[in-house]
């Protein structure tokens, strides 16, 4: 069988989603800036986000999400913790009853003292910026599929439930593999899905068919959830698809024109696209997302005009914008990982 | 020709052009050493000897082989001077001539001029092709040109006994920030270490009208073969990916043809080569042409081997396109890896 042929890369915007501005909106000389999470309060932008260089968790505000503040530091890692000791990141917020609830990862690295492990953590705030957090992490890996990771928590309040619910990714802590859930009554104590994990790389399509991870779940809106999640090729380079459920749980529907959001050639965020942040407005959706390049991942912005996110019906496969995907490839990016890198 | 952003962008996959990967499931070099390329590879009384870049060693090594594809463990041949500020950092990338029962090897040297990095080509000789002597402090060819920038590397010459000169090609343009170099010059000499620069060069550029070299081109290995000079090099997309092709000319510096189904060499989706394909060294055997090439995944470089049945490149008739095997996918994305 002949190995030649083209491996196909998606690139751009499809499903109605544009680029909101031509820069980045943080990044820069701040370095890499990742993973954030933007809740929209009183006509005021908030943003929680990664923030590498100093392995912590910064926030910032701004009047259109555009121009932001300077940031400032909300959250470190804790000396000495056993889970949280190296790194703080990928917060994810839920403002309720006055209060504003963060859910975070807290990471180890491999040192002659620790292994690699990540672990969800939580803390409570009156403000925003001034936090209480619990000192034991109220996720850690326990499942097969988890492996030594649990990373990535997206929370929202479910009103008819009367609970939290969380997805969360699970896998390798060099980016997590796929997507579980578990819920919970105070945002503490958490029951994980018998079922986990829920959502699953799927192998015909190269754009995903490495890892999902790092959702991001809109409310349930029109009886669907929809769901953000950033897929991973054969090389492990990253993009963000569009899928949707019933239950938030099963019968994922995944968008015809996967990934709606790609890297963008030419520009800032040509290498790749990961983990996207929602917020409603009057006349649609706008999107912040961590691109990358090859210097350093960096935050921008895209929008959608209007709320049809374009799905197909149910039962119907749709058509993908980008044209027939008849590319090949296989995952690479393991391979000979076993080798010392010298 | 537009580029639509919101589309697929097609990155070649595997070997055409007739070209057959001997070393599919692993390298023959690699492995636990680390990272190995850019070799030369010759034959002489049955016996193959490579000279190899080893970068962990930041030297150039020497091993023999029965039938070129399982390999000694390796000797060192060239280490880096510390007392030579332009080879003091590594030497790498070596070319070598048999020539009145000595070895001549021209290699890269790299440096330090202030705090840039620098890479110049320099000049050793050997009687046993394992202790090396460098005749000269100096290396034989400097970056100088403006094309040539801060760095010249890869050499690759050919010694033509009925003109009794020697023919360099080289590649310069890279920068401190840059990993690859940009172009290949052409320069002549007498005696191999005075070279004199085609007032044509770069002969050899990158061409923006195919995606997988629109950015570089670099790491070439020329041979004379039915009245060609048939030259395999280093192209360079869009994004930096690295990809192997061929080209011929006449007289090896002019009108040079390109072949249809370039990349003749590209990564090999789920092999130890999946990520890209750098330079590669080429012989001409009884039956065909063999060549050892260094590929990388997402670890290290490595050497694998290939095999060319019989002396038909497949280039189609000088003046005609020719038909690429992976079938046509033209598209001209804007330059990602300077962004």
């Amino acid at each position: 069988m002949s190995n030649s042929g083209y491996k196909l890369k998606p690139r751009g915007m499809t499903g109605g989603w544009e680029p909101a501005h031509d820069r980045p909106v943080i990044g820069g000389p701040l370095g890499t800036c990742f993973d954030c999470h933007v809740m929209k309060e009183d006509g005021l932008y908030k943003i929680w986000f990664s923030w590498r260089p100093v392995r912590c968790i910064a926030y910032s505000e701004s009047p259109d999400g555009i121009y932001w503040d300077n940031p400032r530091v909300v959250l470190t890692a804790v000396e000495g913790s056993a889970w949280e000791g190296h790194e703080v990141n990928r917060p994810t917020v839920v403002k309720r009853d006055g209060i504003y609830h963060m859910w975070y990862t807290g990471q180890m690295f491999a040192t002659e003292r620790s292994c690699a492990r990540s672990c969800i953590g939580y803390a409570k705030s009156a403000d925003g910026i001034h936090w209480t957090r619990r000192e034991e992490p109220v996720l850690i890996p326990e499942r097969l599929w988890e492996n030594i990771t649990v990373m990535c928590p997206h929370v929202l309040w479910e009103e008819e439930l009367r609970c939290y619910r969380m997805w969360y990714s699970g896998g390798r802590m060099h980016e997590a593999d796929a997507i579980g859930i578990a819920v919970s009554p105070d945002g503490i104590q958490w029951k994980k899905d018998a079922d986990n994990p829920v959502f699953t790389p799927s192998l015909d399509k190269y754009w995903e068919m490495g890892k999902v991870e790092a959702c991001y779940v809109l409310p349930k809106q029109d009886g669907w959830y929809n769901m953000f999640y950033l897929g991973m090729d054969g090389d492990l380079i990253a993009n963000v698809g569009l899928a949707r459920s019933r239950d938030g749980k099963r019968n994922w529907q995944r968008h015809p024109s996967n990934p709606v959001i790609a890297g963008n050639d030419g520009s800032w965020d040509w290498s790749g696209i990961c983990k996207v942040s929602v917020v409603e407005e009057e006349d649609g959706y706008r999107l912040w997302y961590n691109g990358c390049n090859w210097r350093f991942e960096e935050i921008g912005i895209a929008e959608h005009k209007g709320f049809d996110l374009g799905f197909p019906p149910e039962g119907e496969d749709g058509t993908d914008e980008r044209g027939n995907n008849n590319g090949i490839g296989l995952i690479n990016y393991y391979i000979r990982d076993h080798i010392a890198r010298f | 020709m537009k580029y639509n952003r919101n589309s697929y962008k097609p990155i070649p996959s595997g070997t055409t052009g007739g070209w057959e990967r001997l070393t599919d499931q692993s390298p023959a070099l690699g492995g636990v050493m680390g990272t190995v390329f850019d070799c030369y590879v010759i034959m002489e009384d049955g016996l193959y000897k490579m000279w190899f870049s080893w970068r962990p060693a930041k030297a150039i090594m020497y091993t023999t082989s029965p039938d070129g594809l399982a390999w000694e463990l390796p000797t060192v041949a060239l280490l880096r001077d510390f007392d030579s500020p332009w080879q003091c950092e590594e030497v790498s990338r070596p070319t070598i001539i048999k020539k009145d029962g000595l070895y001549h090897m021209w290699y890269t040297g790299h440096g330090f001029c202030g705090f840039e990095p620098t890479t110049s080509i320099g000049y050793a000789v050997s009687d046993d092709g394992i202790h090396w002597e460098r005749p000269y402090p100096d290396p034989v060819l400097l970056g100088e040109l403006p094309w040539e920038k801060h760095m010249i590397w890869c050499p690759h010459v050919l010694y033509e006994e009925e003109s009794g000169i020697y023919k360099l090609w080289y590649s310069g343009g890279a920068t401190p920030t840059s990993i690859e170099c940009q172009a290949i010059g052409y320069a002549t000499s007498d005696d191999g270490v005075h070279w004199v620069r085609d007032i044509r060069n770069p002969v050899f550029q990158a061409n923006v009208e195919n995606q997988w070299e629109a950015y570089k081109v670099s790491a070439n290995y020329v041979w004379k073969q039915d009245g060609w000079y048939y030259m395999t090099y280093l192209g360079s997309d869009t994004d930096m990916r690295a990809q192997n092709g061929l080209a011929r000319s006449r007289d090896g510096i002019t009108d040079w043809q390109r072949h249809p189904s370039n990349p003749i060499l590209a990564g090999t989706e789920g092999k130890w080569d999946c990520l890209g394909i750098c330079k590669l060294s080429v012989i001409q055997t009884e039956t065909g042409l063999m060549g050892w090439y260094n590929g990388f995944n997402n670890c290290i470089e490595e050497i694998g081997i290939l095999y060319h049945e019989g002396f038909d490149m497949g280039f189609s008739p000088e003046g005609e396109k020719g038909v690429n095997e992976r079938g046509d996918r033209p598209c001209r994305p804007p330059f990602n890896r300077v962004t």
